[in-house]
């Protein structure tokens, strides 16, 4: 008796009628990624519209259409204008809105099945402390790790330094059974130690260095231009990829490791390379737009309810969403109602700090 | 296995560990006292420090101009010295009644969130001119933003375990964090618009220092300080029984959940009142109850008293080599954090189920 027939008899309904339910929740899942898809279109749109030229919000797919199948306009026209303000100044940072989101969001979904804790996110885990430290000794003392000096050097420390926390925390909790809050608050005394190292850093700085490396942890897309969005797209793009061929051992990872190296899996070494990528990915990330917290937090929370927690459907899913959601912050601290433009970086906390709250009270008791 | 005499001789060997551990901690603070009142702009020797000290003590206050000047130097030196003791005898008496009543080895006093709430009420004063109390005095309008914004947090934790009964221990831990989060985020905004000054100031507080202790504040340190060892000592029964597991517990007469709260209040209440003379110093909470324990095991009934005395050597010996080992006076919050950070990240790793 095949497994099908098994269940069909278990349930006690007909064969067609489970194959049609099946067909169903797959459908469920499909539909939320295209519509996630549609409304990242929609925002993107209305994300174009905001600031400098005025460009109507259906008129921007018109140029984007224009612009993808090659159309030119004459040099210094309006038409060109518009083309140019739109695909070499906004679209930048709509792009690298998404990009980073969807990146952090995947790290997000990862971290969370290596450790098996629903609270692991690249900020919790004290990432963020760790690239500051890197950014303040960048710009006090002029120490840069690659010997080159000027924002590469400090993106470069961002990236390094950015990297000790998270690895030394996935790596401690990994294969343990350690609760979520010695996690958090393991992060958190690592950032105690970090804040205290780059403090030692600032001691030594003129109050407008303080200035500098405080507004570098904020969070922000614009220092993301043209020319670093390749690289971005790239490395986050083969990252995703990578980390979603593998889903389905992710997916062994939530038996534990016991039941996961029975069915065939090499948990150790497993964990081990699943680790190093995402640090890598989240630290890049977090060099090139500063400190942006709970986007790998909250977008995973968010799908394990829509799309269930199977890393096939989730992975896709909250990445498309931590996009949309990064993009949305993004947009909504530079729309028009706003007195004054915030950095995305302050919007997310805002709205994370809230849902995080909320995951923890509305937890199952043992769950948590 | 063994007789009665060489059970006796066991505990009482235990006991005397127990002192001598003490012992040693109260006579290093007490070399650490007279290093720190000998150490500043103006350095004395160890013995002329000594020497001067105890001649003020018994009322031999030199005539000769000179000797005059450098007597009442280093008599200002003192409140440093002896409010250092209570602040770090409260965060080391917090920091173990903390991870005793959470069975959290990792938990310390500002887990309450109140380094994050404290921080908040600074930046409000300082960028916003907010106050809650203080009459137009600045430094008193800091400490009262200080004090009454470090206890927000530990306000809302008490209020989800009153609402929430399902609410686990690490998940009331958690609640903490959250708010921790949020506040984080709100100083972030108000650091935005500081001014460049502004922003080094909020820097410095953010790293502990016992710095601004003197004879006016002294007192109400002191008293903090005896009142925080002799109230958590109180509970130092209650605290062994939670060590069980909360049904156990209840079956002895214990109510965890209640005993937490209580706990959770009192701890806040006193690290606020630290927190707000001197900001927030991290580590010595953590790393003070885990030396006690090494040497004590986990009664709490030596365990709290040890702590405190170990939290004030800690704290004090820090303050002594930060002054020493550079002249720009750094903070003492770094050098606990210097000091504690590889503790803590050891103790992360060894992490071990045996001592609790």
């Amino acid at each position: 008796m095949s497994r099908l027939d098994e269940a069909v008899q278990s349930t006690g309904s007909g064969k067609d009628r489970f194959i049609a339910d099946y067909r169903g929740y797959l459908a469920v899942k499909i539909l939320t990624v295209v519509g996630i898809l549609v409304v990242l279109l929609l925002v993107t749109g209305y994300a174009i519209t905001i600031s400098g030229k005025d460009v109507g919000f259906l008129e921007t797919y018109g140029y984007i259409w224009n612009h993808i199948t090659g159309v030119t306009y004459e040099f210094r026209s309006p038409e060109w204008f518009v083309d140019y303000s739109i695909f070499d100044i906004r679209m930048p940072r709509i792009l690298a809105a998404i990009i980073a989101g969807f990146g952090l969001s995947v790290c997000g979904c990862v971290m969370q099945a290596v450790t098996r804790n629903p609270l692991a996110d690249p900020y919790t885990t004290g990432m963020s402390s760790g690239a500051v430290f890197g950014v303040s000794i960048g710009m006090v003392f002029g120490f840069s790790l690659n010997s080159t000096f000027g924002d590469m050097g400090i993106m470069f420390n961002a990236f390094v330094f950015g990297l000790i926390p998270a690895v030394f925390i996935i790596a401690v909790s990994a294969g343990k059974t350690r609760s979520p809050a010695t996690i958090v608050l393991g992060g958190i005394a690592i950032s105690y130690l970090f804040s205290s190292l780059s403090t030692i850093a600032m001691m030594y700085a003129s109050e407008q260095t303080i200035r500098k490396a405080y507004l570098w942890q904020l969070g922000t897309m614009e220092r993301v231009t043209a020319d670093m969005l390749p690289l971005m797209f790239v490395g986050i793009l083969v990252c995703s990829v990578v980390v979603y061929v593998f889903s389905k051992q992710l997916n062994l990872l939530y038996l534990g490791s016991g039941n996961a190296s029975t069915l065939g899996l090499d948990v150790g070494t497993f964990r081990t390379i699943m680790i190093v990528i995402t640090a890598a990915m989240a630290a890049a990330i977090i060099s090139f737009t500063g400190v942006i917290g709970f986007v790998g937090l909250v977008a995973p929370h968010v799908m394990r309810h829509v799309v269930s927690s199977d890393n096939r459907y989730l992975i896709p899913a909250a990445g498309l969403l931590g996009g949309l959601f990064l993009l949305v912050c993004d947009t909504v601290g530079r729309a028009p109602f706003m007195p004054v433009e915030l950095p995305v970086g302050v919007i997310m906390s805002f709205v994370g700090a809230p849902i995080f709250l909320y995951i923890i009270v509305r937890s199952r008791k043992g769950a948590l | 296995m063994g007789t009665l005499e060489s059970f006796m001789k066991d505990h009482r060997d235990y006991i005397r560990k127990k002192w001598v551990f003490m012992a040693i901690c109260a006579v290093v603070t007490a070399v650490a006292v007279i290093i720190e009142i000998g150490t500043g702009r103006y350095s004395l020797s160890f013995t002329d420090s000594l020497g001067y000290f105890f001649g003020h003590l018994t009322g031999n206050i030199p005539v000769d101009p000179g000797a005059a000047l450098v007597d009442s130097i280093v008599w200002d030196r003192v409140p440093t010295a002896l409010g250092g003791i209570a602040i770090g005898a409260i965060l080391g008496v917090c920091g173990c009644a903390m991870q005793s009543s959470m069975k959290n080895p990792l938990a310390d006093p500002y887990m309450t969130g109140i380094a994050s709430g404290a921080s908040l009420g600074v930046a409000l004063m300082l960028v916003a001119g907010f106050a809650v109390a203080g009459g137009g005095a600045f430094d008193v309008a800091i400490m009262a933003n200080a004090f009454v914004f470090a206890m927000i947090p530990a306000g809302v934790m008490v209020f989800f375990t009153i609402v929430n009964r399902n609410l686990s221990t690490n998940g009331v831990i958690l609640v903490g964090i959250a708010v921790m989060f949020f506040f984080n985020a709100v100083t972030t905004v108000l650091k935005y618009y500081a001014p460049d000054s502004d922003l080094a100031d909020m820097y410095y507080w953010s790293v502990g220092s016992i710095g601004p202790l003197n004879w006016k504040n002294l007192p109400i340190v002191l008293v903090v300080g005896m009142v925080s060892v002799v109230a958590l000592q109180y509970f130092s029964r209650q605290l062994n029984v939670l060590t069980m597991n909360d049904a156990s517990a209840q079956m002895l007469g214990v109510d965890p959940r209640r005993v937490r709260t209580y706990l959770l209040v009192l701890v806040s209440l006193f690290t606020a009142v630290a927190v707000c003379y001197t900001g927030t110093i991290g580590f010595v909470g953590l790393v003070g109850p885990h030396i006690c324990r090494m040497f004590l095991g986990s009664d709490n009934r030596y365990l709290l008293p040890a702590s405190a005395m170990a939290g004030a050597m800690i704290l004090l010996a820090a303050d002594c080599i930060a002054k020493n080992v550079t002249m720009a006076g750094l903070p003492a919050g770094v050098v606990t954090a210097l000091i504690g950070g590889p503790v803590f990240l050891f103790l992360l790793i060894r992490q071990r189920k045996s001592d609790w």
